[in-house]
């Protein structure tokens, strides 16, 4: 069970997240989406403190993350997976070190991260590329790295900052491929900023719009995209109406 | 939170600290030592090492070979043993470092080496670099020979030899030289030098004889212990004294020439500095429109006198050949006009007369002195016989107014007069006055009053003789027994009053007198008569036999000498005890000089003069510690900038991660806002480290920079420290993304630090020192 109650967050003069709540349950997929600077990003680098909210809650299997010394937050951490936009590899390390980065810190044996590391790149299709440093990998591929890092904490909650953001747009298919699979197969909650509606059709449980801050609609995928009440919500119908006749017309022809 | 995150790291800052402070004092050490090394390579190279030398002889460059060859047959023949090295040529001067066995390291050569080395061609000086050595300088000449004595006598001192107006003093080892270096000091600090300036036109015109005065003064006033006249050394400065010499024979000459004064004649205008003639031996009588004749006498006009006279002195003759009082004026060579009268007052010609009148006189002393001697010591004898002549005169004259009474009785009783038995009596008492009369001759000598006594006796005496040769006649004859009785009577009185007379004589105040004369006639006889003779002959024949021209002549040089001379008169340098107070010395300077119109001020009697070698040194070490300094401040800035960027900028980095920048406006805004920058953590961590690593890596490495006090070396390490941090970001950027990363793994600062940032960072001795932590290599 996570959840985020009244959730907070301001620079300087613009209040980046204001006063959301939300919640997921064990294995649930929540897509939060909303237009750029919505405060996505924010809300869902606060779960796991990488920025520190001004106020609010984070509880995640019962606990309140926000009051967690560095330790108990350090340790809380390695069970919460995160996938960035930029994918955020260690340059000077290999993929396989990358992966195995998050095991050697938490004191795995050196030859037992490896062979996780190994099985996790491998999931993700890597096999070839384990000793490939990342400035060789496509995008698409540093990303699967990124996610093989992230899974091979296996965490119980598992959070996605727009993933194929930054993406050519021919190595997304590949990314969101695995995202598909982890969130059909896998255990874990799963809490992913994306703007791929696609994705969001096909995998959430629940969409979270936001807008300026705060959290405009929530609801099952159909609710919100067939029914939205909100403006965002009413946008992405009106996307997805545009995608579907754009996509017949190609498919007639 | 943020300081358990440091946690781990805050031991990798102080181990990184400590490392660069111990590496980079030992590089600003190693470049400041090399420097110095260097430099000290290459003073040695043109001084010699401190010790190895003893004298450097330059010799000018274009007179080298010749010079060198002169140099090495010196050494051989007058210096045997000395060893010589040719040094640089510096300024066109050849250096040759010449080292002295012992035997030659001693007064007499060092204080005659320009001597030794005089035949040196092209020679420009000679450098005493003995060491160990101590320079003493400023000792004014009068004092350098007893400083010298007691310099010597210090324990540790080899000798001490004069150089010109310093003195060196050679130590017998370097180890005392603190120590004596001291007692030199307390030696120089004995006494001070009072200074007398005069202004331009008040100098003394003798100011030997003003100095010695000023001394004489001194000492009847304030009893110091010395008090010398040291501006001149007494002893070796002859041309001082042959000067001063020059002063007292001029002011002698000058008293010594013919004084001619001139009487204006009537409507006559005659000024100072005019110049008149007048008659010498000239064959030609002197007339207006003559031109001067050499044996005629010309008169400078010196001096214009109250009475309207003027005195003068004679320029071209001589005073003894003056024929006439009448004045001519003389322009250039021409007589032009009458111009008075004249008389003159030649002092030469007054003493010559007192010289040989006096030498006359002592030609005659011996012979008075002798003479005198005797007549005091006959009067003195007959003194001696005074008495015994007073009492027979008594005697006779009691006898004689016995004889009254007993002519009395004749002239009752002429029958019973024994007529014989009175002229026995007669006849003694006269041969006894003869006696008495002799002695008063003597007497009257010493005393004229006893002249009346001795008429009263002669007088006596022949009426004595007549009344003998009357009772011879009127031996029973009583009519002259009347007469005789009278003539008694008045012999009684007339004896009675020359008793009166005899005793009025006071003999023994004469007899005093007697013997304080003969005293003195004897000390009289006894003078060297014949040696007083000969000198004031001598004095007569070595009396300047100058004319007056000639002296004119002299003197007029001797004003050109003395002009231009070399005693220091426009200031008097006196040695005095130093505890004597200025304030009680300067009244006494004030009444010696005759007025207050000077300047009286008080110094050391000499100062240590830093040692060359040892101040090179110094400089050297200096040098050294610049280096060391300015070595530091490129090592701290190094070490900030490649060690503690990466620090800063994840710090930086931290801040900014729960922030947005805002945009500041205004001046005020901004300046509040460059205040509260300070304090974010990457500045005050620059801050402290670089103030740490500076002021250690200073201390450790012996640094020092002129001007730069050890309180301002951590604020500049801080500013360093400042100004790094503010553009940590441009040398040492940090990957936002991996360090957001590693936090998502879970990883502590510290991790993140060691396996993010610092491999990403710049090398240094930081990414030295993470290597061994380092899991992923």
């Amino acid at each position: 069970m996570f959840a985020i109650s009244n959730l907070s967050k301001h620079f300087g003069g613009v209040q980046a997240v204001d006063h959301i709540n939300l919640t997921a349950k064990q294995g649930e997929t929540v897509v939060l989406m909303g237009p750029s600077g919505c405060g996505k990003s924010t809300t869902i680098r606060m779960i796991n403190r990488l920025i520190e909210p001004d106020e609010g809650s984070i509880f995640f299997d019962s606990i309140d993350v926000t009051t967690l010394n560095v330790t108990e937050l350090l340790a809380m951490r390695k069970r919460i997976g995160f996938v960035f936009q930029h994918f955020n590899l260690i340059a000077r390390l290999s993929a396989i070190e990358n992966v195995m980065l998050g095991l050697v810190m938490g004191n795995v044996p050196r030859e037992v991260a490896y062979e996780k590391a190994k099985i996790a790149l491998i999931k993700v299709g890597l096999e070839k590329e384990l000793q490939k440093k990342p400035n060789v990998l496509s995008g698409g591929q540093q990303q699967r790295v990124a996610i093989a890092r992230a899974l091979v904490l296996e965490p119980e909650l598992i959070l996605w900052d727009e993933p194929t953001a930054s993406l050519d747009p021919m190595l997304v298919r590949e990314v969101l491929l695995i995202m598909e699979e982890l969130a059909k197969y896998r255990a874990s909650t799963m809490l992913v900023v994306t703007h791929e509606l696609s994705f969001a059709l096909n995998v959430a449980d629940k969409i979270i719009l936001m807008d300026k801050g705060k959290i405009v609609e929530t609801g099952a995928t159909q609710d919100i995209f067939l029914n939205p009440t909100s403006n965002v919500g009413q946008n992405y119908k009106a996307l997805i109406e545009y995608q579907m006749n754009a996509s017949k017309l190609v498919l007639v022809k | 939170m943020r300081g358990r995150k440091m946690k781990f790291f805050k031991r990798d800052i102080i181990l990184l600290l400590l490392v660069s402070i111990l590496l980079g004092a030992a590089f600003a050490k190693a470049v400041s030592y090399g420097a110095n090394f260097y430099f000290k390579e290459k003073l040695v190279s043109l001084v010699g090492d401190y010790g190895e030398y003893d004298l450097i002889v330059q010799i000018r460059e274009d007179n080298k070979a010749d010079g060198q060859m002169q140099l090495e047959k010196i050494i051989n023949e007058s210096l045997a043993g000395a060893k010589y090295k040719e040094g640089p040529v510096i300024t066109q001067k050849a250096n040759f470092f010449v080292a002295l066995p012992s035997e030659y390291k001693n007064k007499a050569v060092y204080e005659n080496l320009e001597r030794i080395f005089s035949s040196i061609p092209g020679g420009v000086g000679i450098s005493i670099v003995t060491e160990p050595k101590l320079n003493i300088r400023g000792v004014p000449s009068g004092a350098v020979e007893m400083i010298i004595d007691q310099l010597q006598a210090i324990p540790g001192v080899d000798f001490v030899y004069r150089s010109g107006s310093s003195i060196g003093v050679v130590l017998a080892g370097a180890e005392k030289i603190a120590t004596i270096t001291a007692q030199v000091e307390a030696i120089l600090s004995a006494n001070k030098m009072v200074e007398v300036s005069f202004p331009a036109g008040l100098e003394p015109e003798n100011p030997v004889l003003l100095a010695e005065n000023i001394v004489t003064a001194l000492y009847k006033n304030l009893q110091p212990k010395i008090a010398k006249y040291v501006s001149v050394d007494s002893s070796n400065d002859d041309i001082a004294h042959l000067t001063s010499t020059m002063q007292e024979l001029r002011k002698f000459l000058k008293a010594y020439q013919t004084k001619v004064f001139v009487t204006p004649g009537k409507n006559v205008q005659l000024a100072k500095g005019n110049t008149v003639v007048l008659q010498g031996e000239g064959e030609k009588k002197v007339e207006v429109g003559d031109v001067l004749q050499r044996n005629n006498i010309a008169v400078s006009l010196t001096e214009a006198n109250a009475n309207g006279s003027y005195t003068g002195v004679i320029t071209q003759g001589d005073g003894s050949n003056l024929k006439s009082n009448l004045v001519y004026l003389l322009d250039k060579d021409k007589v032009t006009a009458y111009a008075g009268t004249a008389t003159w007052q030649s002092p030469r010609d007054e003493l010559l007369y007192a010289l040989s009148q006096t030498e006359k006189i002592t030609k005659e002393l011996p012979s008075f002195a002798k003479e005198s001697n005797t007549v005091s010591k006959l009067a003195l004898d007959t003194l001696q016989s005074y008495n015994e002549n007073e009492t027979n005169v008594q005697r006779t004259l009691s006898n004689m107014d016995d004889a009254v009474i007993s002519i009395n009785s004749a002239t009752e009783k002429l029958e019973a007069v024994d007529v014989q038995a009175i002229q026995d009596r007669i006849d003694s008492s006269s041969k006894t006055m003869t006696k008495l009369l002799g002695t008063l001759r003597l007497v009257r000598l010493i005393n004229p009053d006893v002249s009346l006594a001795m008429g009263t006796l002669k007088e006596t005496q022949e009426k004595m003789n007549a009344f003998g040769e009357l009772l011879n006649g009127l031996n029973s004859v009583n009519e002259q027994a009347i007469a005789t009785k009278n003539i008694l009577a008045t012999m009684a009185d007339n004896g009675n009053r020359l008793n009166s007379s005899l005793q009025a004589f006071n003999q023994g105040k004469t007899k005093g007198n007697l013997i304080d004369a003969n005293k003195r006639l004897t000390q009289l006889a006894n003078t060297d008569f014949t040696n007083v003779s000969e000198a004031l002959q001598t004095l007569q024949v070595s009396a300047p036999k100058l004319n007056d021209e000639e002296m004119n002549s002299s003197i007029t040089l001797m004003d050109k000498m003395i002009n231009g001379q070399v005693i220091p008169n426009k200031r008097l340098q006196i040695m005095i005890d130093h505890s004597i107070w200025l304030e009680n010395i300067k009244p006494i300077i004030y009444g010696a000089v005759g007025h207050q119109n000077i300047g009286i001020f008080d110094s050391n009697i000499g100062v240590i003069e830093p040692n060359v070698y040892l101040q090179a040194y110094q400089v050297l070490n200096e040098v050294q510690a610049v280096l060391a300094g300015l070595t530091a401040f490129v090592v701290t800035l190094a070490l900030l900038a490649f060690d503690h960027t990466a620090v800063m900028s994840a710090l930086r980095n931290q801040r900014l991660s729960n922030r947005v920048q805002k945009q500041q406006k205004g001046m005020i805004q901004v300046s509040k806002q460059l205040i509260k920058s300070i304090a974010y953590r990457e500045n005050v961590y620059g801050m402290v480290v670089g103030a740490i690593l500076l002021s250690f890596i200073f201390y450790f490495s012996g640094a020092g920079i002129p001007y730069v006090s050890w309180y301002l070396v951590p604020i500049i390490g801080m500013l360093f420290g400042l100004l790094i941090a503010l553009i940590t970001e441009k040398i040492t950027p940090v990957s936002v993304e991996e360090i957001f990363a590693g936090k998502s793994l879970g990883m502590s600062f510290t991790e993140i630090m060691r396996e993010i940032v610092i491999p990403n960072g710049r090398p240094g001795i930081l990414e030295r020192l993470n290597r061994q932590k380092l899991k992923f290599k």
